[in-house]
């Protein structure tokens, strides 16, 4: 099953750039292309901290003007072959581990439509842990430079490599919808064991996500759950032994998400939990996260203050904490499809999900400084 | 030229162009025949891929009634209705209204399908299609 989905997925890029080249001569189907990116940078106040969105960026953003981190860029191709079924690949070039740009397919999948209800997918999916995840990387999209950190920064996966199913169905004013799938995964972590930071790849097997949203007018509530299962995780104990076991852990979630044009309120909150590490008690990650925010739309500027909280359990990796950030973002709708922002975040030098290198009980505030452009085509 | 006649000039350019802005008669709503009336919240679900029983059409963004329209529907401006289809677009929930040339278009395709809805000035109303709600 592991090598199989990515093969799928390039084949489908193969067919998509087969395609986009006999287009012209069949006009029966319409291939219909579109992208998104982000052209920016951040810079933090203090050089002993280097800035990073999640443990999968092993060079952060310090005193110098950090481009690769922010800057990216994707590019979607939908195949339509009629009678509900299509072919989707998005491919996105940005910065990946410790190379400079990589592209990555961020999804391939055969989806087949019978009516507008349901979807059901096939292939490389989109991975929709929190209310943004599955739009993380479309900056233009969203009301922030950056989604806050305490959330997004805690659960790194983007995509499975399995099935999925969505339905969706109007009653009246409210909308009901429901998302299931399941699949295998892997990503590049950038881990702290001892003080020493040590690169690790963890394979994820069975993963699962589960979901509900109910749309009402501007409101929109979601819940899901998401969890994975990583086999064979060995955690040295002492230089001769390690323990081999099999990690569960889940995310439990909800989101509150409002927005009528003008004033826009966006709440999350979330808890993770994991099995404990046999013989030691103690889980190797534990905590729970959630943020506010806040904006009001003035013609082009949208303002808006959030503020976030980490606190992460006891645990192997960290220890016991309470994280708050303020964070303030401008977005500006210069010109049509692009828009500038820029955001300012204080975290404190202790919080895990902000810095390469945490300090551990630190309460110091650091600045993160961030500017940059989204755009659509 | 004295002040005031530069006053009315500028008086009637901006009354002519709030006029271009807003569409003469309003924007109607249209839908085939035989099709029920909607509320302003109705279609703004629609335009807004909130609710996905119905396809709508655009018309193109050079069009000021597109503008005029989303504004009146939707409460909110274009950069925002394409950040909205963004998100539904880039997380394959679905795809941006298609959009048609012109008016005529609109009400060709309008007519064709009793699933497609679209918006037209009311000075280009005719009995091809359905009034399911006024914007004025």
């Amino acid at each position: 099953m592991q090598g199989w989905f990515p093969t799928l997925g390039r084949a489908a890029s193969g067919l998509v750039l087969a395609w986009s080249m006999v287009s012209s001569a069949h006009a029966d189907f319409t291939p219909s292309f579109s992208g998104y990116g982000t052209v920016g940078g951040t810079r933090t106040s203090d050089d002993e901290y280097a800035f990073v969105h999640d443990p999968t960026e092993y060079t952060g953003a310090t005193h110098q003007f950090d481009v690769g981190l922010e800057s990216r860029i994707g590019v979607q191709a939908i195949l339509d072959f009629g009678s509900g079924f299509s072919v989707t690949v998005q491919e996105l070039a940005r910065q990946r581990g410790s190379a400079a740009f990589d592209l990555g397919t961020e999804w391939a999948f055969l989806q087949y439509s019978p009516d507008p209800d349901w979807k059901f997918r096939l292939g490389r999916v989109a991975l929709a842990t929190f209310l943004y995840s599955d739009s993380r990387e479309v900056g233009y999209a969203a009301p922030w430079f950056r989604a806050p950190n305490e959330l997004y920064g805690s659960e790194t996966l983007q995509y499975l490599d399995g099935a999925e199913a969505l339905w969706h169905h109007n009653f009246g004013a409210v909308r009901l919808g429901l998302l299931g799938s399941y699949g295998s995964t892997q990503e590049d972590y950038q881990v702290l064991i001892g003080g020493v930071e040590t690169a690790s790849r963890v394979d994820i097997k069975d993963a699962s996500n589960l979901g509900a949203t109910l749309e009402f007018g501007d409101f929109l509530f979601r819940v899901a759950q998401t969890k994975l299962s990583v086999p064979s995780v060995s955690i040295p104990l002492s230089p001769t032994f390690s323990v081999t076991y099999t990690l569960k852990d889940t995310f439990n979630s909800a989101g509150l998400q409002f927005d009528d044009g003008k004033a826009i309120v966006l709440s999350e909150y979330a808890k993770r939990s994991e099995n404990d590490v046999p013989g030691v008690g103690l889980q190797i990650e534990a905590s729970r996260e959630w943020y506010v925010a806040g904006g009001w739309r003035f013609g082009k500027f949208t303002p808006l203050a959030m503020y976030g909280k980490f606190e992460p359990h006891s645990s192997v990796l960290f220890p016991q904490g309470n994280y708050g950030t303020w964070s303030g973002s401008l977005r500006y709708d210069v010109v049509r499809n692009v828009a500038l922002k820029a955001q300012l975040s204080r975290p404190q030098a202790g919080n895990p999900t902000y810095w390469v290198v945490p300090n551990p009980g630190s309460s110091e505030r650091v600045n993160v400084y961030s500017v940059g452009a989204d755009f659509v085509f | 030229m004295n002040k005031i006649s530069l006053k009315i000039i500028f008086a009637m350019a901006l009354a002519l162009a709030l006029t271009a802005q807003a569409g003469a008669d309003g924007i109607v709503v249209v839908m085939g025949a035989g099709a029920a009336a909607l509320t302003k919240d109705q279609v703004a679900d629609i335009y807004l891929g909130r609710a996905t029983n119905l396809n709508p059409v655009d018309l193109p963004e050079s069009n000021p009634l597109r503008a005029t329209f989303y504004k009146m529907a939707t409460g909110r401006d274009l950069p925002q209705i394409k950040s909205v289809w963004s998100r539904l677009t880039f997380t394959g929930q679905g795809r941006p209204p298609k959009e048609m040339p012109d008016a005529a278009a609109v009400k060709k395709a309008v007519a064709a399908d009793p699933k497609v809805i679209g918006y037209i000035d009311k000075a280009d109303l005719d009995a091809s299609v359905k009034v399911v709600l006024t914007l004025d």
